[in-house]
């Protein structure tokens, strides 16, 4: 790999008409690629700053920028989104399709007899991008790669994979392109190699009935593959030569039904944004094998070291994945970071979630730790069919304990979840992924205010609230006034009343609620709760030392039951 | 002992930040720890700091007897208005 050519090969020489691209289905030839190329190089270089961020929905477009820039020796910051936050985030010139009219755009620039292409060869020795990883902490990581970097990677990828593969195999994906899997594989390995990249991503499973006959190659992850696999009548006239997955663990059961559905060979991939693709295997059952000139060792905690010439130095590179070398060959066993401390406890969030699987009830487990005041572990769960079943016969409380008691077995109670979230599907990030963050947003709730009890009897409790301490409950009502929305009312009557009396039933309805003055953060505010068991009523009033403010009475005549699956 | 019954329920509900657990859901009788309301040896902890703040208990440091006391929501009850001190 000494002698780096200086640009995609099929960039300088293959034929004006050849196809490089598709685009809404429809063929783009080289002579347009290398059109707008040059326009886009003069576009950034007219901008005149060594740093864009670059985001474009349509990999056309995103790739035409991003080899401009590795031309012109600009370097691109690859942004994940679109959104607001991402734009405050990296405030620096940003280019792509974004609704902002003084980007630059090549579009103006029209340059189309620039048939054969003398463009500048890229500036292997500069940063060409940057691309973001989440960080254990939240706050994410910059990873700098250069092109030669991605050059290499593109090399191994057609040395290790391309050998099957007829010239006009088009590349499809269902990932996206701006991470360190979707690029190299979407984007860099076919256009190194010439093979035609289709730039819309299958979204859904269902689409890729759409591709036409002839070659296909895949790069896909679990989340569409575990869809897939759920297709009963998929049927595609394209034929799917390789299949690609990467992101997160592919179930060998999942694997197997893909691979006959799909008629196509199933390639898992481990990599990492830092590493480059480090191991494949051939899905189910095939043991990982490491890519040409990578050497895997573990440390004394069992995590997998590396070296590879995808790495910018020679040095080795430390993971916090675990694996185990037997007679097979290599094993990845899980991450050691997923590990949580729970009141001083090491809790091994793999082992729980394998505990987990495990149960007939569960289809899909994640967990997380969640530090408030106190450290307890939060599990979402996606049920089977028997679990669904269960849940709605026993209610959330009971099943909840169910799970508990089946995994008590197993591991020490105090390592157990203790809240539980049932969904129709995880939250699964567009790569495949599914954060610590975002299981951690699903037991977010609003706080009661906190409060004392004034006087208790059987059927009556009078609390004192201490609104000025639960300011989030007045927040976005209305934005020039903090006052506290009648919805936020009634929720805490309801919860405060099943916390004080034994009531027996499902909340079904409110009657009798009346307004009658507004609630302000600095009140001193009473609520009144009354229960009523043979009308299956709760009577509640806020007041102030002056006057009521509201009143209701809720209605708890649903028999009690399984709460409806959160989706 | 009714109220009070419902009350310590309250208390473990709000002490234990126990999430969809109303005190409908609470059996008087059935074990707070392993099979009944499956609590694990940190709620006994924080279970025992709350009755200490709200009743002014002491508990024993003899683990056999605080299991005893433990037992059930009953239990806690009686052991709560015999022994209480506010």
């Amino acid at each position: 790999m000494d002698d780096l050519p200086l640009l995609p090969p099929p960039l300088v020489s293959a034929s004006p008409d050849a196809i490089a691209f598709y685009r809404n289905m429809a063929p783009v030839a080289y002579a347009a690629l290398r059109a707008d190329l040059l326009a886009a190089r003069r576009a950034l270089r007219r901008l005149d700053v060594p740093e864009i961020v670059l985001h474009d929905a349509d990999a056309y477009v995103f790739l035409v920028w991003l080899i401009a820039c590795w031309q012109n020796g600009q370097t691109a910051l690859l942004a994940a989104n679109d959104l607001p936050a991402t734009h405050a985030f990296l405030s620096l010139p940003w280019v792509g399709r974004c609704n902002d009219s003084a980007l630059p755009d090549w579009s103006g620039d029209n340059v189309s007899d620039d048939v054969a292409f003398t463009g500048p060869p890229p500036r292997f020795d500069c940063p060409g991008m940057v691309f973001f990883t989440s960080g254990s902490s939240g706050a994410p990581n910059r990873v700098f790669k250069t092109p030669e970097q991605l050059y290499r990677e593109a090399t191994l990828l057609q040395q290790v994979f391309g050998g099957t593969l007829p010239a006009g195999t088009r590349f499809a994906g269902t990932v996206p392109h701006h991470h360190m899997f979707g690029l190299p594989f979407r984007l860099i390995w076919p256009l190194w190699a010439g093979y035609p990249i289709i730039c819309e991503p299958f979204l859904y499973p269902e689409e890729l009935g759409r591709l036409k006959a002839g070659p296909h190659v895949l790069i896909s992850s679990p989340p569409t593959l575990k869809r897939v696999a759920q297709l009963e009548n998929f049927s595609s006239p394209a034929s799917i030569l390789a299949t690609f997955s990467a992101g997160s663990p592919l179930h060998d059961s999942v694997a197997a039904i893909c691979e006959t559905r799909l008629a196509t060979r199933m390639i898992e991939i481990y990599g990492s944004t830092e590493t480059g693709s480090v191991v494949h295997r051939i899905a189910p059952g095939g043991a990982w094998r490491e890519q040409p000139g990578v050497t895997l060792a573990l440390d004394e905690r069992g995590c997998l070291r590396l070296r590879s010439p995808l790495l910018p130095d020679d040095d080795w590179f430390q993971t916090q994945d675990t694996a185990v070398l037997d007679d097979n060959g290599w094993r990845l066993t899980g991450r050691a970071d997923r590990v949580a401390k729970i009141e001083g406890r090491r809790v091994a969030l793999d082992a729980l979630e394998t505990a987990l699987l495990a149960l007939p009830e569960v289809a899909e487990a994640r967990t997380a730790p969640l530090y408030r005041e106190r450290d307890e572990i939060v599990a979402a769960v996606v049920l089977s069919d028997s679990g669904c079943a269960q849940l709605r016969t026993l209610g959330k409380t009971k099943f909840d304990r169910l799970l508990r008691q089946r995994l008590s077995s197993l591991l020490d109670r105090a390592a157990l979840p203790r809240r539980w979230r049932y969904l129709s599907a995880l939250p699964y990030t567009a790569m495949g992924k599914v954060t610590a963050a975002d299981i951690v947003r699903l037991f977010e709730r609003q706080a009661l205010p906190p409060f004392t009890v004034t006087t208790r009897a059987a059927r009556e409790i009078v609390l004192m609230l201490a609104l000025s301490d639960c300011m989030q409950a007045f927040d976005g009502h209305f934005p020039q006034m903090a006052i506290l929305p009648g919805v936020t009312q009634i929720d805490w009557a309801l919860r405060l009343a099943q916390r004080h009396f034994p009531i027996d039933g499902r909340f079904s309805g409110i009657r009798q609620i009346k307004f009658q003055r507004i609630l302000y953060p600095d009140d001193n505010i009473s609520l009144t709760l009354r229960f009523f068991p043979e009308e299956k009523e709760v009577g509640f009033v806020y007041a102030s030392e002056y006057s009521v403010c509201s009143q209701g009475r809720a209605v708890f005549a649903h028999p009690a039951a399984a709460p409806d699956i959160v989706t | 002992m009714c109220v009070l019954i419902d009350e310590i329920k309250t208390l473990i509900i709000e002490t234990l930040n126990l999430e969809d657990v109303t005190v409908a859901d609470i059996d008087s009788d059935a074990p707070l720890f392993a099979d009944g309301l499956g609590l694990d040896s940190i709620d006994a902890l924080e279970l025992g700091v709350a009755l200490h703040k709200r009743y002014g208990l002491t508990m024993s440091p003899d683990l056999d007897e605080t299991r005893q006391h433990f037992a059930s929501v009953r239990r806690v009850a009686d052991y709560v208005a015999a022994n209480r001190s506010c």
